[in-house]
């Protein structure tokens, strides 16, 4: 599965950006990579970003590991 | 009665206007209808607005709507913006990261980062989610598909309010209560839910018991309500959920028929 990593800049820059009851909202996966997933890229809702939307760059995805109080 | 859905209901008692082909709906369900016409959402057709008041009708008789403080339908051919408004709270939640829509039957999440948010504490929705009397869950709209994974399918931003129900062994934390179960990759579509009633932790599949933990809740969880998220992780790609609640202790067994009506109806 692929998703798009954001250097800390592109994460400052696009973290919380809200369109309506859309947001966008980076996580980190298992490396510590700030990632979010390749459907804002076609959420119509974002379009004014997708210039720097589409600079982020495709990785594969690393789930995180469940937390330690389970 | 909250501020807002007084005020709605004034509203609607003084304009007196009937919906739907003359049907006067039930003052709670009109409320909705006027929540998201206020905010310019697409509103279900009319026989899908009367198969949803009969819902509304169906979950006061059942005891259900009285001890939900969140209850949000996904499956509706309304807009995704009418899918996302909290029935109870008369308030929209929120699509992070775009999970994906499909009229009637839900959201769902990429598997990775996208979900939806309540935007609130657990226990800050409402009355009815307490500690001795909880419950959280979800409908989930096929199992096709699903494997055994570290899916979460509901509970909270952090920690204390977790949820991964399709796995070999279940994993539950509810209110503090903590542990591995049984067998989750057995369960059909329908509704999969966590209550903690002060005794036990329960998960239940359409209302039938899963696996039980023996203990009742000592610390609240921590984190907003999330429906498509589990702490850290999210539900299945590609797995729609259709509904989704938090409440008192018996809702799972409250909600169950009224949301299966409602399902088999649209």
């Amino acid at each position: 599965m692929k998703v798009l990593r954001a250097s800390e800049y592109q994460k400052k820059n696009l973290h919380g950006q809200r369109r309506g009851n859309h947001v966008i909202e980076f996580t980190k996966d298992a490396n510590g990579d700030w990632i979010t997933g390749k459907n804002v890229l076609n959420n119509p809702r974002f379009e004014d970003l997708h210039s720097k939307l589409v600079r982020l760059t495709e990785i594969e995805y690393a789930p995180p590991i469940i937390e330690e109080d389970l | 009665m909250s501020l807002i859905r007084a005020r709605y209901r004034a509203v609607n008692t003084i304009m007196n206007l009937p919906r739907g082909g003359g049907v006067v709906f039930d003052p709670d369900y009109q409320a909705v209808l006027d929540y998201a016409t206020t905010q310019g959402y697409t509103l279900p057709s009319p026989s899908q607005q009367t198969a949803q008041n009969q819902l509304v009708l169906d979950l006061k008789a059942s005891g259900a709507w009285a001890k939900m403080d969140s209850f949000a339908v996904f499956a509706t051919d309304g807009d995704d913006d009418f899918a996302l408004v909290d029935w109870i709270r008369l308030a929209a939640l929120t699509a992070s990261n775009s999970p994906t829509f499909v009229t009637n039957q839900g959201y769902y999440s990429d598997g990775s980062t996208s979900y939806i948010d309540s935007n609130v504490a657990i226990d800050a929705l409402g009355s009815n989610y307490q500690l001795g009397d909880a419950s959280f869950g979800a409908w989930v709209y096929s199992v096709s598909g699903l494997v055994s994974s570290n899916a979460g399918l509901c509970g909270t931003g952090s920690s204390r309010g977790q949820f991964y129900s399709f796995r070999t062994q279940q994993l539950i934390n509810i209110n503090n209560v903590t542990g591995t179960g049984a067998n989750g990759t057995l369960q059909s579509a329908g509704f999969m839910t966590l209550e903690e009633n002060g005794v036990n932790a329960i998960s239940r599949n359409n209302g039938v018991a899963v696996t039980t933990l023996v203990g009742g809740g000592s610390l609240l969880p921590t984190g907003n309500y999330c429906i498509l998220r589990s702490s850290s992780q999210r539900w299945a790609a590609n797995n729609v959920v259709s509904c989704g609640f938090a409440g008192a202790a018996d809702v799972p067994i409250l909600i169950q028929s009224p949301f299966a009506t409602y399902m088999a109806a649209i």
